[in-house]
């Protein structure tokens, strides 16, 4: 190798990608020429600049406040009217909306029909994530049980309704349960915000009492 | 009505964003200042991917190494937005206030006022680049990912990659002075032939 073929490759030597037969005899040649050291050393140097180049930190509060802005907006959509918003999210992403993840023990998530499994006589949170598009401050929440699923504290309680407000993203609603009797039904949520309403329902099946391998909780998103 | 269920939990962290992307910010923000060559433009492009990802939260958690896809989807987000027009990448040039807080301690005020030049002609000149040049020369020479990685990261080439590179350091050794030893090459070789 003499001095032009090593200056030709004096980016690979640095970045240390030659060939190993090409880099051994660019140190050979190294060894006896000065002048390529010094270039060699020259580009170190150089190499040292571009690594040494300051980065001042972020202004103060920056990580919080970019998390924060991230979750107040969606991309590209800005301060949409909640119709809009809500129709697009439903019509984009109907399965999103309606898929349920079952979370079985050990960590294992299967994707499922909106469903979920209780046992007999047990109180079980079912979790549901309600994703929505945009802040709802006042939206109206309602929840309907089949005869034979209690709400865990409201054993007469067929149906709840309150108003609450949802953020954008994911909200989760953890919803304490009774199974009475293991006939199979429908818990009915709904949301309704300024005129728009949706509804979701979770299919409720009842197992009788065992001690392992069951569903413990089921997360629905809605 | 009050009721027994625990209403609507959204406080921070609960929808799992934050606990799968915080590690990587400081990171990002680097990078991101890096392609830019300012501290808000930096903001603004680490906040803009946040914001495009924030949607996709659930799709994060399947990724198996988030740091160099995060960084990929930055680099593919500071590409688009030049392409777009909607920042200007000569704004970028030089941030004075910055250069002021890079002396350093151990060193005299003449090495200092050496290195502050130096980082000014530098921060010039990798303003000069082309976005692609620029991005490369951030990851591989500032902020150490290999071309083997950024060979996948930014799916070209090996050989694109090392021209790229080789055409973007020409121009900021030349930037620096430090095109390396021109003459004494000429010298050189004139001794070879001998
Ligand atoms: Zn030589």
């Amino acid at each position: 190798m003499n001095c032009t073929e090593l200056r030709a490759q004096l980016d690979d030597l640095v970045d240390g990608s030659l060939p190993p037969a090409v880099h051994e005899a660019a140190q050979r040649h190294l060894v006896d020429c000065a002048a390529c050291r010094k270039a060699l050393e020259q580009e170190r140097v150089f190499r040292g600049h571009l690594r040494a180049h300051p980065v001042p930190p972020p202004s103060p509060g920056f990580a919080q406040r970019a998390l924060h802005r991230a979750r107040a907006q969606r991309s590209g959509h800005g301060h949409r009217g909640f119709a809009v918003g809500f129709i697009s999210a439903t019509a984009a992403a109907l399965l999103a909306w309606l898929a349920v993840s079952v979370f079985l023990p050990g960590g294992v998530k299967q994707e499922a029909l909106p469903g979920v499994t209780l046992t007999l006589h047990e109180t079980q949170s079912v979790k549901l994530v309600f994703n929505v598009p945009r802040d709802l401050p006042d939206a109206t929440l309602s929840l309907q049980l089949p005869a034979h699923i209690e709400l865990a504290g409201y054993p007469d309680q067929r149906e709840l309704v309150w108003q609450a407000a949802l953020h954008t993203g994911q909200n989760l609603l953890t919803v304490p349960l009774i199974a009475r009797d293991n006939s199979a039904g429908e818990l009915i949520a709904k949301i309704a915000y300024r005129g728009e309403k949706k509804t979701f329902r979770l299919r409720l099946t009842v197992n009788a009492p065992r001690t392992s391998s069951r569903i413990r909780a089921a997360e629905g998103m809605v | 009505m009050a009721t027994p269920i625990r209403l609507f939990r959204t406080s921070r962290g609960d929808d799992g964003f934050e606990p799968l992307v915080a590690p990587h910010l400081e990171r990002l923000y680097r990078l991101a200042y890096r392609f830019t060559g300012n501290r808000s433009d930096a903001e603004d492009l680490v906040q803009d991917l946040l914001i495009q990802l924030y949607p996709r939260r659930n799709e994060l958690t399947g990724v198996e190494r988030l740091g160099p896809w995060l960084a990929r989807a930055l680099y593919y987000r500071f590409v688009d937005t030049l392409r777009h027009g909607t920042r200007d990448p000569l704004r970028s040039a030089v941030d004075e206030e910055i250069l002021q807080d890079t002396a350093d301690p151990r060193t005299s005020p003449e090495q200092d006022a050496e290195n502050a030049l130096l980082h000014r002609r530098l921060a010039q000149a990798l303003a000069e680049l082309n976005p692609d040049q620029r991005a490369l020369v951030a990851l591989h020479d500032m902020e150490g990912y290999t071309l083997e990685e950024l060979q996948d990261m930014l799916d070209t080439p090996l050989g694109t990659l090392k021209s790229r590179l080789h055409r973007a350091r020409r121009h900021l050794r030349a930037a620096l002075a430090t095109e390396p030893f021109v003459d004494e090459l000429r010298v050189n070789k004139q001794r070879s032939r001998q």
